[in-house]
């Protein structure tokens, strides 16, 4: 689904290049949960931020490397966009060709979002303050899910006695979750705003021939209007991601004939659909008419989205500021963002890190419980061994910018190759591990190298306690070991003194 | 000198009927509009050489705790002990909650009270009787990226509190702090080099190596180690054990991480909102935990094995505001063994009561007048009945209505109802008024404050 | 006994040996920063240009002190008419940058008048630096009704207009270079007195104060060797772009006609007015070459002040 191959990220500082990412592989499976786990500085954030491409240039640039994402080739296209030459005094300097650029950000941006989407550590940082968050989760649906939206006001219809029976069953039906649950129902059938048909069974000395007759009126209210401009909204969506897609499989050389010619067709009916829509839009009074239904059918499923991240109140989140909210709630309503657009691919950057065990645990048990429900495939980055326990199916370890170790979960706890994944599963302080009181902790000597510089050879050798001779001068690959997994080191390569070992999982 | 210098007591550090209230001003004339109680009448000591952990989520009010007991801030009412004799705290600690039951709003002592207290009680003293006190306890903080003054030397930095507080030429102090940074595992060329050429775990030993500076009893590790690696998160802690069994200091350890308490206490108390809810030594508060929060706290760590799934006990939303905490036990908005007499009141009530009593909703409640509004009042919930005046028989239902709903699931507050009574034409639901759960000893050293455990007749 | 005590002397000698090693390999450090942000600064065109131009000024200012006053206001009323710069067409010989009105020699003039607008608009500009520094810090740090009292009072000082304010003053006590510097500096500490402040609060708010308060550190202590060296660069950085302004508020109001004294006077704002009196048209280079030296040197100062406040970023530093 994912395959991220031979990956390099570079950074151009006062004090030379750093290349964070430096080479690295790894793959991900549909539905998969794969932990990217490592110190902070070994360039993991930095992965997850080339693959959405949202690395800042300058000062850094993708210098090499393939992203395929479901059979296109996302760093395709983006050569030459940031070129590393000599200046003055032979000092690197970073040369960026902006339309080039411009033209591979915009491409990204339809993938972005709506294919691919992230969370983020600081959810205070991804959040506009001035807005309130509900606004802006709607936003990303009227820009990345516009088809959808107007697929659902399309098949709007007229409210039947059927639908009325069902709502006097919500309002007086003895149980609690099942009022809910009746009420769900009858919004989903009728389209009709569930805030509002909230507010009309919430209303105390009320009687029922009344609360018919307002649920009528407001049906009435709600119905479908200008049906041409949903269908030239859809269409044009529709087109777009056609085009660019095609234009995606051009580019990374694996297109066919068919998607060469189809491309072209694709980008001239949009173009022409597109000149119409920007016309109407540039009317505001039009504007402000026609794209009310679309809003408002964005609020709803925004609205869903809240409930669906199990948050209680999602009518009174909804209308909140981002600095309202507690850590917790901020990273719920992150994680509605993210899902809104029904991503493929999410990639969680420690999600939990600045979050309390309880708040933790109770977003570890959401993550899983969404992953259930909506298929996609998660690359979750944390330096927390106990949450990739807990959470993920396949494990990549990443120390100064490269993957040493990558195993399904299971064997990795169980039989860590890599001496530095074993000292990292040493030092973890454990509720359930009993190390006696006066003993210390077992720890990985010396820290974490400087990426400036980075050590000869593995670059664990200098807090590696199996080192030997080769490993300062040659650099050890990330090769097979057994069916599942791989282990970049010469414990394990031939003639390495663990070569014949053969982990149990393997 | 002081008379506590020469004896080494039992009890280092000592707080009694503790609290912090911050104002929270609001409105164009910045007056102040409500009281964040951020820490709510603690009692709790540290024994001499012994690990204190303090354990629990963030706006708890742990990080302002351990702030008063250093009297980084002064308190609003309660006092802070320093070395001070073990039955003198006890008796201290009896004394305070007496005259606090008695006077509820009452503030801490200024100036000496002749009560034999005076000298123990730091809160009681000016800034300067304070002085030297304070090179006796020092803290440790969380962040090492803001902890060290990025304009100073670490020669500066660690010269610092050896020059203020000891009596101490420039050049003894510059052999002191040498010695210093070799004790916490640095380089001595180390000394001329500013913080930000530091790794994080290199700071975080810098960090400590001030703390140790004016050689204290006491050290407040805040969060030491939450901003670090793993890898350096062990190393950090391997150090903080050495030095405390080399030098015979006491600890209070503050924390979020109940993994590294495990590994450093030797005694752990957990809060919630401002108040403490159990203390137990290490080993039987992870073995037989009794709060329902501890419990809880405890179940939501995740395991680093693969294999073992822990049962988790999720608590439901957040932890509630401390501008305005819930009533009683503070814990029973958000507790899985949660009873009738826990605290509940008229607000946890009233979001379900605009089906209960609504005629045209809920076909048990068809006799009753059409429900127009519904008042909170202290702990009586009050039903209005648009016109018409409710009669005895409505009476009868509404009790009825409140009973059923009690036997549901999820209707624990409805049980909590007492009294359904007729009045001033509306029906009034009336609440047992709060009250706290009292601090319980249920084994040797392990206490709790949970109405699960018997509690003294009063 | 003599023994021992030759003993302690030479253990005393060592320690004061070491201890000023120590001081001095400090210091060296402290120097490789302030190096290092002058590297950082020169590799800035703009910036280094900025700071060329600001060094040149202050290097004729100090020069202009030794030459003798008479010289340069020497009036020659024989060529009354102001001469051109020898290689202006038909100049005069030896003259660089020509006469102006009354015969003064314009080169000279400006040496001097460089000297005394750089002289008063330093003290006016370090003078409410310093002011406001020490205003601001207190203020923020301690907060409370000082802290009112002072944001009241540089609102109110916000709200008057510096030149008419100086012109009155000037008019109501006396027309001379101290009250107008004086009236200048009553309106120019509280800008900096809210910027140190807003720097405060900000600093304040770091876990180093409150270890510093742990330590026993006095609030003077916390005050000045912790709080005011972090707030100290964006004031370098407003001083720099203060320079050019104050020159040209008072060379302004010179030109207007505020001539604290009678006579002729060696100032950039008086040498444009004298240009203006004698035909300026006829005569371009008697306003061209005072208004170049103004211009010049506002340009140089914020080109100075932009390249500090990049360099000064402490993102920049790692």
């Amino acid at each position: 689904m994912l395959s991220v191959q031979g990956l390099q990220t570079e950074f151009l500082t006062p004090r030379g290049v750093i290349r964070a990412a430096d080479g690295v592989d790894f793959d991900i499976q549909e539905g998969e949960v794969l932990g990217l786990v490592g110190e902070s500085g070994c360039g993991k954030s930095v992965t997850a931020l080339s693959i959405m491409y949202l690395i800042p240039t300058p000062p850094g640039r993708i210098a090499s490397g393939a992203i395929w994402f479901r059979g296109i080739n996302l760093l395709a296209g983006s050569e030459n966009e940031a070129t590393v030459r000599r200046g003055l005094g032979g000092k690197p300097k970073l040369v960026r060709n902006d339309t080039a650029l411009r033209r591979h950000r915009a491409r990204m941006a339809k993938i972005r979002g709506r294919e691919v989407s992230m969370i983020f550590q600081e959810p205070m940082s991804s959040l506009n303050p001035v807005l309130p968050v509900g606004y802006q989760i709607a936003e990303v649906l009227i820009y990345q899910r516009r088809k959808v939206i107007c697929d659902r006001l399309l098949a709007r219809r007229e409210i039947t006695d059927e639908d009325l029976e069902l709502f006097k069953e919500a309002v007086t039906h003895p149980d609690a979750a099942q009022r809910e649950r009746l009420l769900a129902d009858f919004c989903l059938q009728t389209a009709l705003p569930v805030e509002k048909v909230a507010a009309i069974i919430d209303r105390s000395g009320l009687q029922m021939e009344e609360r018919l007759a307002r649920i009528r009126r407001l049906s009435e209210r709600t119905k479908t209007r200008h049906a041409w401009f949903l269908r030239l909204a859809r269409e044009l969506d529709v087109l777009e991601s056609e085009w660019i897609t095609r234009e995606w499989r051009v580019l990374s050389g694996v297109a066919s004939s068919e998607d060469d010619r189809r491309r072209l067709a694709a980008q001239a009916q949009f173009r022409s659909r597109q000149a119409l829509f920007r016309l109407v839009m540039s009317i505001p009074v039009l504007r402000r008419i026609l794209m009310r239904p679309i809003e408002e059918e964005a609020r709803r499923r925004v609205l869903e989205q809240l409930k669906n991240v199990r948050i209680s109140e999602p009518h009174k989140v909804y209308n909140e500021y981002p600095h309202e909210l507690s850590g917790g709630m901020q990273q719920r309503v992150m994680i509605a963002m993210a899902l809104a657009c029904d991503p493929a691919l999410m990639i969680a950057d420690e999600p939990t890190t600045s979050l309390d065990v309880t708040t933790q645990a109770q977003i570890l048990t959401l993550v899983r419980d969404l992953r259930e429900r909506i298929h996609s495939s998660i690359l979750y980055i944390t330096h927390d061994l106990a949450v990739i326990a807990e959470l993920c199916d396949r494990v990549a370890v990443m120390y100064a910018g490269k993957i040493v170790e990558e195993a399904p979960v299971g064997d990795l706890f169980a039989h860590p190759l890599h001496p530095y994944t074993e000292g990292l599963l040493e030092s973890i302080v454990s509720l359930d591990k009993e190390v006696p009181t006066d003993a210390p902790l077992p720890t990985i000597a010396g820290t974490v190298p400087d990426l400036l510089s980075p050590p000869s050879g593995c670059r664990f050798h200098p807090r590696c306690k199996y080192a030997f001779a080769r490993c300062k001068t040659e650099e050890p690959r990330l090769l097979p070991q057994g069916e599942s997994r791989r282990v970049a080191c010469f414990l394990y390569e031939e003639g390495g003194s663990r070569a014949t070992e053969r982990p149990a999982g393997a | 000198m002081l008379p506590s210098d020469r004896q080494a007591h039992e009890i280092l550090v000592g707080a009694v009927g503790l609290k912090k209230h911050f104002p929270v001003k609001g409105g164009v004339l910045r007056r102040t509009i409500a009281q964040v109680r951020a820490v709510d009448g603690v009692d709790l000591f540290v024994r001499r050489g012994e690990t204190l952990a303090l354990v629990g989520e963030s706006g708890c009010g742990k990080t302002t705790l351990g702030r008063l007991l250093l009297r980084l801030i002064p308190p609003t009412s309660g006092e802070v002990l320093f070395n001070v004799p073990a039955n003198l705290y006890a008796s201290a600690r009896d004394r305070w909650q007496r005259t606090a039951e008695e006077d509820g709003a009452m503030r801490s002592p200024k100036g000496p009270q002749g009560d034999g207290l005076d000298p123990y009680a730091i809160t009681r003293l000016r800034t300067r009787a304070f002085k030297p006190f304070r090179r006796r306890m020092q803290p440790v903080f969380q962040d090492p990226f803001t902890s060290l003054d990025p304009r100073m030397l670490v020669k500066d930095i660690l010269a610092e509190p050896i020059l203020i507080n000891n009596q101490m030429t420039r050049p003894e102090a510059m052999e002191r702090v040498a010695q210093l940074l070799q004790e916490v595992g640095l380089r001595p060329d180390h000394l001329y080099r500013f913080p930000h050429e530091f790794s994080g775990g290199q700071r975080q030993r810098i960090a400590i190596a001030r703390a140790l500076a004016p050689e204290p009893e006491f050290l407040l590790l805040d969060e030491p180690t939450s901003a670090l690696d793993v890898s350096v998160q062990a190393q950090i802690l391997n150090l903080l054990k050495d030095i405390q069994r080399r030098q015979g200091l006491t600890y209070l350890l503050i924390t979020h991480n109940l993994s590294v308490v495990r590994h450093m206490a030797d005694r752990v108390a957990v809060m919630y909102l401002g108040r403490i809810v159990e203390e137990a030594p290490t080993r039987e508060l992870f073995e037989s935990p009794l709060h329902p929060y501890t419990k809880a706290l405890l179940s939501a760590v995740p395991v680093p094995d693969p294999k073992r799934r822990r049962e988790k006990i999720l608590l439901p939303g957040d932890v509630p505001s401390p501008v305005d905490p819930p009533t009683g036990c503070r814990f029973h908005t958000r507790c899985n063994a949660v009873m009738p007499h826990c605290g509940w009141s008229p607000r946890d009530a009233a979001s379900a009561t605009a089906y209960l009593f609504d005629s045209s909703r809920n076909p048990h409640a068809s006799t009753l007048p059409a429900l127009s509004e519904v008042s909170m009042e202290g702990n009586r919930l009050r039903l209005l009945f648009g016109g018409s005046r409710p009669s005895e028989a409505q009476r009868q239902v509404v009790a009825d209505l409140v009973r059923g709903r009690a036997a549901e699931a999820g209707g624990m507050a409805f049980q909590a109802i007492r009294e359904v009574v007729l009045e001033e034409g509306s029906i009034v639901l009336e609440f047992p008024p709060p009250l706290e759960p009292a601090w319980v000893e249920v084994s040797p050293g392990h206490s709790v404050a949970c109405y699960l455990y018997p509690q003294p007749q009063a | 006994m003599r023994n021992m005590g030759a003993h302690v002397e030479v253990r005393r000698g060592i320690r004061s040996a070491s201890g000023r090693a120590e001081l001095w390999r400090g210091l060296r450090r402290r120097l490789d920063e302030y190096s290092l942000t002058l590297r950082l600064l020169l590799k800035r065109p703009l910036a280094a240009a900025g700071l060329l131009i600001t060094l040149l000024y202050v290097g004729i200012a100090i020069a202009a002190s030794f030459l003798p006053d008479r010289d340069v206001l020497q009036t020659n009323f024989t060529t009354a008419y102001p001469q051109p710069p020898w290689w202006w067409g038909n100049g005069t010989p030896g003259s660089w940058f020509g006469t102006t009105y009354p015969g003064i020699d314009l080169g000279m003039a400006i040496f001097k008048a460089i000297r005394i607008d750089l002289y008063y608009s330093s003290i006016v500009v370090l003078g409410g630096a310093i002011v406001g520094m020490l205003v601001g810090l207190v203020a923020g740090y301690k907060g409370g009704l000082f802290d009112e009292g002072l944001m009241r009072s540089t609102d109110v000082a916000y709200s008057i207009p510096f030149l008419v304010f100086a012109i009155a003053v000037a008019y109501v006590i006396s027309r001379d270079f101290t009250t107008l510097n004086l009236s200048l500096l009553i309106l120019w500490w509280p800008p900096y007195a809210r910027l140190v402040r807003s720097q405060v609060l900000a600093v304040k708010a770091n876990m180093f104060v409150e270890a510093a308060r742990a330590a026993g550190a006095s609030d003077l202590r916390i005050m000045f060797r912790h709080i005011l060296p972090n707030t100290l660069a964006p004031v370098f950085v407003q001083v720099s772009l203060d320079l050019g302004v104050v020159i040209q508020i008072f060379a302004a109001l010179i030109f207007i006609g505020f001539v604290p004294h009678s006579g002729y006077l060696p100032e950039l704002g008086a040498l444009i007015f004298y240009g203006f009196g004698s035909e300026p048209t006829s005569y371009p280079w008697t306003i061209l070459f005072p208004g170049l030296a103004l211009v010049i040197f506002t340009v140089g100062v914020n080109l100075l002040g932009d390249g500090l406040r990049d360099v000064l970023d402490p993102r920049l530093r790692r």
